[in-house]
């Protein structure tokens, strides 16, 4: 079994309107792999169904080999889930809901629910009522570790987090993933994901546009800029132009799949200076992606 | 020895760890014999992924420069002060060519950009203390 988390044409409609679409995804042992878009995107639908919270229309989703929909019961608790706004009984004090969701798992869960909430440096006998939101969502990540997952999907982890939490969340993310955990985290906020995911893929409108390694996504989709004397190159045949932008006589563009040939020729050519190709940013990426995509649907 | 990274920086992470490295080396900030924290913490220091920590120690440890200890970690290698030297030279080169394209880009004439040059560096020597640190 190579990849942890795969689906296939997996697609869903909430009565006329198709929110997930044909989604084909692959995610192997140990990566952080993060699930990119704008709001109604379709991301925490796909989530759903990955959780075995929502059945697909047509096509599947597996994790661990398993069928998320059929063997849902069964992958609770090997996969814990942290929606974007998890909801517990606020009467009950830290100790009360790890006690309480103890209930549904096996003996390890109550003192691996003790581990991660002094990690977390949560007091045990707090109110779940009084807690910060950062504290709060400390909460779902504490319940859904106890279970010892080997995978671990989180919606929107770190809306409504401060600054610090935040970088405190994604250390923890970082450690469970060398120990071999495979995480999958929606996010709208691009850049934050940019240094610890692994994967990435960018979805609009219930499709899933590019999916790929960091590494591959970063060689695939560059910047080239150059300076010429007379007349510009012509873009096509460097690679697919996602973007153009000209001033004066310095040109640029993005390329999707660059011809490194093409490009390495380019600086011996007459009227062509300055030839530079660099790597992009993921939120220029995510955009130059994007608006290539909406002007052709 | 503490590194640092930047993901909005065009030169890719993995790449700033190799190139932290063997400016510490370089420098002699790392010496002969000393530990390089394990891929799992120094992946949390920085907060990136451990495979890209994994990747700078794959590119490492095959030009020579570190080498595993078994069941430990990594360490700084004998011959790697004068690898790092070499290769120090290497990424400066890289790194000022670019900033010369871009003077020469400008129009700006060579001796000013030679001019420009010798003040920088006279100023950064007045400055500084001779152990350099990135």
């Amino acid at each position: 079994m190579d990849n942890i988390i795969a689906t296939r044409e997996l697609t869903k409609h909430f009565g006329k309107k198709l929110v997930v679409d044909k989604l084909n995804l692959e995610v192997p042992k140990g990566a952080i792999f993060a699930l990119l878009g704008d709001n109604g995107a379709g991301k925490t639908t796909t989530i759903r169904m990955l959780t075995g919270l929502l059945p697909p229309d047509s096509g599947a989703a597996t994790i661990l080999g398993q069928d998320a929909w059929q063997a849902a019961a069964e992958l609770r608790h090997k996969v814990a889930y942290v929606p974007e706004k998890p909801r517990y009984d606020d009467w009950m004090s830290v100790a009360e809901i790890g006690w309480f969701t103890a209930g549904f798992h096996d003996k390890q869960f109550l003192p691996n629910f003790h581990r991660w909430a002094s990690r977390f440096e949560l007091d045990l006998q707090a109110k779940l009522s009084t807690l910060s939101k950062g504290q709060y969502a400390k909460i779902g990540l504490a319940l859904a570790l106890a279970v010892d997952p080997e995978v671990l999907i989180l919606d929107e982890p770190t809306s409504g987090l401060d600054l610090l939490v935040r970088q405190e969340f994604l250390v923890s993310m970082v450690g469970l993933a060398g120990e071999g955990r495979t995480i999958l985290i929606s996010s709208h906020q691009i850049a934050e994901v940019e240094r610890v995911a692994s994967h990435v893929g960018f979805i609009a409108h219930g499709r899933l546009f590019m999916v790929a390694s960091m590494e591959d996504l970063k060689r695939r989709i560059v910047r080239l800029q150059l300076r010429y004397e007379t007349q510009p190159p012509d873009a096509a045949e460097f690679g697919t132009v996602l973007q153009r932008k000209g001033m004066g006589k310095v040109w640029q563009a993005v390329l999707q799949d660059p011809r490194a040939d093409v490009l390495d020729a380019l600086a011996d050519r007459e009227g062509i200076h300055d030839v530079e190709v660099s790597a992009m940013h993921l939120e220029e990426i995510y955009c130059a992606l994007l608006s290539r995509k909406e002007a052709k649907p | 020895m503490i590194f640092s990274v930047h993901a909005d920086s065009p030169v890719a992470i993995y790449e700033q760890i190799v190139a932290q490295v063997i400016y510490g080396v370089a420098a002699g900030a790392l010496e002969v014999g000393t530990f390089i924290p394990s891929v799992r913490e120094l992946a949390e220091q920085l907060v990136v992924h451990p495979k890209t920590v994994a990747r700078a120690f794959q590119e490492l440890e095959h030009a020579g420069v570190i080498t595993p200890i078994r069941g430990r970690g990594m360490e700084v290698t004998p011959q790697a002060l004068a690898i790092c030297q070499a290769k120090r030279q290497e990424l400066v080169r890289t790194r000022m060519r670019q900033a010369l394209r871009e003077a020469a880009a400008s129009t700006l004439p060579p001796p000013e950009i030679r001019r420009l040059f010798e003040e920088e560096l006279a100023a950064l020597n007045g400055k500084r203390p001779s152990r350099e640190k990135r």
